[in-house]
């Protein structure tokens, strides 16, 4: 070889070598799923090349708020983000999002379940979010708490289930059968979900249907209104230390939750762990069963991230990786969207002690199966729900009728949608 | 809320003082002309930077709409009736009116009792006092907050803990017929002491051989304390009504945190501050939380200016 | 003494004394009861946080196993947080004061054009809530692409009038026009002039200013909450809050309280320190200064 030649093969290996050795990636996830490392370490083990710094920034709402901040100054915001289902139409809508479909989502469309593809999927085809887990409506309550107050069969209507709160009550007078959070949106709409209200309804881009008092709402309203005044429910609210403690500790017998509900439970309730069951929520008409979706959440890309093909790696292992989701149903109880996991036997008889061995996620599941997915969101949602927690919650707080406040709602959030813009028909 | 040493308690806030200073005038070499206002630079810099500025955006910014749907239009004075015509702005005022009405009077009226106190021969090792009392205006008020948010627990606080070894039921704190005492008692804690050490910096000025004169006279400790020293100490009192006033109308913190504990009470329009930030960052109302802005720190104005006047003619007719 | 003040001056007094030690002391309960309770429960683990009696510790001493769990968390963003708190604070503070003696200085010992305009909108600004100016300052530094830096809560905050103000009078009571002027017989020039005599002979009035701005800057909290939102960039009250949030909700695992807790006593240690080491600053000087 030439001297020449040497140098040129040098310089070659030295391109080859600084082009390989690249600077580690590092990405910013926002996410409040507890004990969400477990299958970030997974994530990063099979990719070397990708560090993630994962950040708790608040639980829902602060989560939202501090989303917008940083995408309305630009900057300050993470690379890959937890967004709940309902907030994908108003994020899609301001752009805030990166399309996945190019970046590997299109590839694996057909994984999920469809509505829940449904709802990721923006009005240009794009894949605005990778759907993680969903949120079916089931009860977890105290078994022998139930059992001692006489209540030995699962209601099977809300009639059954307001006279079970009056059994409940009267053999417990120092705590109560549930209570009813109404400054918590995400319960409180998928109540009247269930009940058959259809509040939103884009009748095309610029104009929305808006019938939030609709009768099954209003129909929701008195019936808790009643347990309300009757003083059999509580209505404190949930996600508060006071309540965590209730249930644990039996002042509150039950929660009317979602699929994800129970993994923050077993953080707290250390000491009823085990003599908690599940049973599936109760019905208006038994002839036509119909569930809820309560949250349920996907994985999104922001825009405006510096790292998309890294940000889309970590949101489709995420959800899209057999070992993750697996993990996921298992150690979180996130209920799955991937067909291959709910259909799984494995997942439907996978039992937990905190539920005293029995296996719950076969009661989500048939939830699941009883969920009208044709419901919509509006592109304001967080808007909504916050109107709805200010207006609802005070309203039960003070035992006010429920019916008056949701017309409340209804007239502020027309007002809103028109100072937005939107043609609103009623 | 920034901090008000004693001084200004006795230096009236109106007006500059230039008569009081260097009779005869400057002499020798004048100082160049341009010297004052190099010196005045850095501070109008930032003052036109980071408080005019601001204002004239937020104005400019409140007179248009950014639209989900039909983009940014111009609006001109809509937002503002907007705002002025929304139940949730006043909901977060009579909050605020209720909580000060409140708050107020009583906050001042243990600081002016502590000051008189202490300024009377009554109480021993008051430097002690003044300091241990001085003390909760140090701590941030989100501690603050937070820790009286641990102490109103109905299950975990030790009231409740303590009212229930007792036999006695003790009361929500975190309920909604309690929430604005219980905040009230949060600010309370925190700047009755700073309140008490302007009032008694201001009570050092009160001349003590008026104090003899009364005595001779048969005038009681008491009695002269409240119809000589407090009229004598006027400007010092009115002073911490306006800078409460300012600050019960910026309430922010002590509710968000407690939001924390109690969402079913702290609506997001709890407090006309606490609203505009939720229409900035829930409602994505930009434009309204600039307009809400303005709107809020002319009520503030409009209700400081009002009570100074009021005091002022009080003054007057005496 | 009087005679007559006399006469009943022994059981009266010793009752008014009683009566007013009485009142004082049971304030000083009032006061030092939540701080007492902090330093309590950051002596405990999250189980007795919750199972023993608030006000007194519970079993075995927890502290340092608290403090080390703070430290831990999150890859010791505490600690980070922490740092962000003092160099906001030591920034504002130094910055604050520096604008204010100059003008101040400027206000105090010159006259010129626009002397009484510049004083009146600085009167009428101390009357503007910092909170009304927060929502527009995030819009016009997010306009300009500079929120989520050290700038946007810094330099917001140096702006002071009530600074101003406080230093204005400070120096016409403790600079003599006479100094001044034999100084500039002597041919100092302005920038000399003030940087030997009005720094040294105000001093005591500057250290006032820093501490306010510096103590009123680590305390703040709308403002850091508005401006940032990366994690490493608050300062240690927004971060707190967002774990007090956390806990209460749950997100943030069981034993974020006795955390949350720990943190609340080390985030207010820094400032108690340093108001007790410099207390002559806040009560004392100031006041004999504007007396004249």
């Amino acid at each position: 070889m030439t001297r020449a030649q040497l140098r040129l093969g040098a310089a070659l290996a030295v391109l080859a070598t600084g082009a390989a050795a690249q600077d580690p990636v590092e990405l910013t996830m926002w996410s409040w799923l507890p004990d969400l490392q477990t299958q970030i370490d997974m994530f990063e083990a099979q990719n070397p090349g990708i560090t993630v710094n994962l950040e708790n920034v608040g639980q829902g709402e602060p989560h939202y708020v501090a989303m917008r901040n940083a995408i309305r100054a630009g900057t300050g915001g993470p690379d890959v983000v937890h967004v709940e289902f309902q907030l994908q139409p108003s994020f899609q809508l301001t752009g805030a999002l990166l399309d996945l479909g190019p970046l590997g989502a299109e590839a694996v469309r057909g994984d999920y379940v469809d509505w829940s593809m449904a709802q990721v999927t923006g009005a240009d085809g794009g894949i605005y979010g990778m759907p993680w887990d969903s949120g079916p409506l089931g009860i977890v309550y105290r078994g022998d708490l139930f059992e001692a107050a006489g209540i030995t069969e699962p209601p099977a209507t809300w009639d059954a289930f307001a006279e079970a709160a009056r059994a409940y009550r009267a053999a417990n007078p120092d705590s109560y059968i549930t209570t009813a959070p109404f400054n918590q949106g995400g319960w409180v709409n998928a109540l009247f979900w269930q009940a058959g209200s259809r509040p939103f309804e884009m009748v095309d881009a610029d104009t929305i249907r808006i019938r939030i008092n609709d009768e099954a709402a209003k129909k929701v309203a008195d019936y808790w209104s009643g347990l309300i005044a009757d003083d059999l429910v509580d209505t404190q609210a949930d996600f508060t230390t006071e309540w965590y403690s209730a249930l644990d500790q039996g002042r509150i017998a039950s929660w009317i939750t979602a699929g994800w509900g129970p993994v923050f439970l077993s953080g707290f309730a250390s000491e009823s762990a085990g003599a908690w069951r599940a049973m599936p929520v109760p019905q208006w008409d038994p002839a036509n069963p119909a569930s809820a979706n309560w949250g349920g959440s996907t994985i999104a890309v922001m825009a405006g991230t510096e790292y998309p093909e890294e940000a889309a790696k970590l949101a489709l292992f995420l959800s899209n990786n057999a070992e993750a989701a697996n993990s996921f149903a298992t150690k979180q109880f996130l209920f799955p969207v991937l067909d291959s996991v709910l259909g799984s036997e494995a997942f439907l008889n996978a039992t937990s002690d905190f539920y005293g061995g029995t296996a719950v996620n076969g009661v989500f599941a048939d939830s699941s199966a009883l969920i009208d997915t044709s419901f919509q969101w509006s592109p304001f949602q967080d808007f909504v729900f916050s109107e709805m927690s200010t207006t609802l919650g005070a309203a039960a707080a003070e035992k006010r009728s429920l019916s008056d406040a949701l017309d409340q709602v209804q007239a502020s959030v027309v007002e809103y949608a028109e100072s937005q813009g939107f043609e609103v028909v009623q | 809320m920034t901090a008000l040493p004693p001084a200004v308690a006795r230096a009236p806030l109106a007006g500059a003082a230039p008569s009081r200073r260097g009779r005869g005038g400057l002499r020798g070499r004048a100082p160049g002309a341009v010297a004052p206002y190099l010196f005045l630079a850095p501070f109008l810099l930032l003052f036109l930077a980071f408080q005019v500025a601001p204002m004239i955006y937020a104005l400019w910014l409140s007179l248009f709409r950014e639209r989900l749907v039909g983009g940014t239009v111009f609006v001109g004075l809509d937002n503002y009736a907007d705002v002025l015509t929304d139940p949730s702005l006043w909901r977060g005022v009579g909050n605020m009116a209720l909580f000060g009405l409140i708050q107020v009077p009583v906050m001042l009226g243990i600081a002016l009792v502590l000051a008189l106190l202490l300024d009377s021969a009554l109480v021993r090792g008051r430097a002690f006092f003044r300091t241990a009392f001085y003390l909760p205006y140090a701590v941030p008020s989100v501690v603050a907050a937070l820790v009286w948010g641990y102490l109103y627990g109905p299950v975990f606080g030790p009231f409740a803990q303590g009212a229930e070894a007792l036999g006695l039921g003790a009361p929500n704190f975190l309920s909604a017929q309690w929430m604005i005492p219980s905040l009230a008692n949060i600010v309370t804690w925190q700047f009755t002491g700073y309140n008490m050490v302007i009032l008694f910096a201001a009570l050092q000025a009160v001349p003590r051989d008026l104090e003899e004169a009364a005595s001779l006279d048969g005038a009681g400790p008491a009695a002269f304390a409240w119809h000589v020293k407090v009229p004598l100490i006027r400007p010092a009192i009115i002073l911490c009504v306006i800078f409460s006033i300012i600050g019960t109308f910026q309430l922010f913190n002590e509710p968000r945190i407690m939001a924390s504990i109690a969402p079913n009470v702290i609506g997001d329009d709890y407090t006309p501050t606490l609203y505009a930030f939720s229409l900035a960052f829930t409602s994505l109302r930009f434009d309204l939380a600039a307009a809400l802005s303005f709107v809020i720190g002319l009520i503030v104005a409009v209700v400081s200016y009002a009570f100074l006047a009021l005091a002022a003619r009080a003054e007057a007719r005496r | 003494m009087t005679a007559g003040a006399r006469r009943g001056a022994g059981a009266s007094f010793r009752r008014s004394r009683t009566l007013a030690m009485a009142a004082v002391l049971l304030f000083l309960l009032y006061t030092l009861l939540p701080l007492w309770y902090l330093l309590v429960s950051a002596t405990k683990t999250n189980q007795q946080l919750f199972s023993s009696f608030g006000l007194w510790f519970g079993g075995d001493l927890n502290l340092w196993e608290n403090l080390a769990a703070l430290f831990a968390r999150d890859d010791g963003i505490f600690l980070r947080w922490m740092l962000n708190s003092a160099l906001y604070s030591v920034l504002a503070g130094v910055g604050a004061a520096a604008v204010a003696t100059m003008a101040g200085y400027a206000l105090s010992k010159f006259r010129f054009r626009g002397r009484d305009a510049t004083f009146a909108v600085i009167i009428g600004s101390v009357m503007v809530p910092n909170t009304v100016l927060v929502i527009p300052l995030f819009l016009l530094f997010a306009g300009v692409g500079l929120t989520d830096t050290w700038a946007a809560v810094v330099l917001p905050s140096t702006v002071f009038p009530l600074g101003v103000y406080l230093m204005k009078v400070y120096i016409d009571g403790a600079v003599p026009d006479e100094l001044l002027d034999a100084a500039r017989m002597d041919g100092a020039s302005e920038a000399s002039i003030f940087l030997t005599v009005v720094l040294r002979l105000a001093s005591p009035g500057i250290v006032t200013v820093l501490l306010l701005g510096a103590t009123s800057t680590w305390n703040n909290y709308f403002l850091p909450l508005v401006m940032l939102t990366r994690g490493e960039a608050l300062p240690v009250t927004v971060g707190l809050a967002q774990w007090f949030d956390l806990a209460s909700a749950g997100s943030g695992g069981q034993a974020l309280f006795s955390i949350v807790i720990t943190g609340a006593l080390v985030g207010v240690l820094p400032v108690v320190a340093l108001f007790l080491a410099l207390q002559r600053f806040w009560q004392g000087g100031l006041a004999s200064g504007a007396v004249k």
